[in-house]
């Protein structure tokens, strides 16, 4: 049996479905930094940071590698790089922000040797869909797996702050701290973005 | 935005991915169980700076310094001590008391002062000797 995990969280005219996140708002970020300090409390710590932020983590980077495996590999990778320079980390920025930025880099990382390793195939896009297709953790209909090919047609980058944006409702000034890069440029990327998507589903359809 | 809500209409934001079943559960232990060791010496161990290592730099500045300084003193110093000075003064008083006319020096007398005035300039030869008056 599959599992799938949708939560409903916004209002009409087109409500927008999201993945079903673990409760951040009983997480105190600060006590957490301040048993972080403390070596005997650590990984104890640690345990409840990775029980708070794991599935959100999975679902952006599922969204971007697509493959269950490949997104569980890096998710793994992502919590190991976590823990390694945990004590790095000062509080500066929130540490959601600072967990999707390196999610986000193991991501980008991953999808540039990707494409390197794409480069004898005639159309890329076209396998990655074609795989997605017969993908047993892929249950969308014709209309999704065209949303998809269409997030295929992206820059790695665009196709990131889409889905931060269109699924995860992200506020730029979050996704500014995430990509270090301008909330201007941002909304260009995601109203490029949302402009591509629409014209290749509209052309497909 | 009208592309927006276009793509809300006919895609909405239904997650088509799935996962296999029981993943989300057994994820946490899972994460923890593959954490490799940290090395806890060096990560969490501050190191220790004590008041030699903050002074080291300036002490060795201030030492600098010093020794510098008495390298200028040492060379700059006159190697004709005072005792010295004195008894060179006494000796040509004592070669210029025994004659009376001033204008009569012998050359016992200038080389010997050219000597200990460690000069062998010319005009100092011509100046004693009133050599230059000739001209």
């Amino acid at each position: 049996m599959l599992n799938t995990y949708f939560r409903p969280t916004f209002a009409a005219p087109y409500p927008r479905t999201q993945t079903n996140v673990s409760d951040t708002t009983s997480f105190n970020e600060r006590e957490i930094i301040a048993r972080i300090q403390d070596k005997t409390t650590l990984k104890q710590a640690f345990e409840t940071i990775v029980r708070t932020f794991s599935e959100q983590l999975y679902w952006q980077i599922r969204r971007l590698v697509l493959s269950h495996e490949d997104a569980n590999d890096l998710l793994q990778n992502t919590w190991i790089k976590v823990w390694l320079n945990i004590e790095l980390f000062r509080g500066e920025a929130k540490l959601s922000t600072w967990l999707y930025r390196i999610a986000m880099n193991e991501c980008l990382t991953f999808l540039n040797k990707q494409r390197l390793n794409m480069v004898d195939i005639d159309d890329p896009e076209a396998a990655v869909a074609q795989k997605l297709e017969s993908d047993p953790y892929f249950s969308g209909d014709r209309i999704q797996l065209l949303m998809q090919k269409a997030l295929l047609t992206l820059p790695e980058k665009q196709r990131m702050v889409f889905n931060l944006k269109y699924y995860q409702e992200m506020k730029y000034e979050e996704m500014s701290d995430i990509f270090g890069t301008s909330v201007g440029a941002l909304k260009a990327s995601y109203h490029h973005a949302v402009k591509k998507i629409e014209k290749y589903i509209s052309e497909a359809d | 935005m009208k592309e927006e809500d276009q793509i809300l209409r006919k895609v909405g934001t239904e997650n088509p991915f799935t996962v296999p079943d029981g993943y989300f559960e057994h994820l946490t232990s899972d994460v923890m169980g593959h954490l490799p060791e940290r090395n806890e010496t060096e990560i969490l161990q501050p190191v220790r700076i004590t008041m030699w290592t903050r002074l080291k730099p300036y002490i060795y500045l201030a030492a600098m310094f010093v020794g510098a300084a008495l390298i200028i003193r040492i060379a700059s110093t006159p190697t004709v001590t005072p005792t010295t000075m004195n008894d060179s003064i006494a000796e040509i008083t004592e070669l210029i008391g025994g004659m009376e006319d001033e204008s009569i020096i012998s050359d016992e007398y200038l080389d010997y002062t050219i000597n200990q005035a460690m000069l062998e300039d010319y005009s100092l030869y011509v100046y004693l000797s009133d050599a230059g008056s000739d001209y």
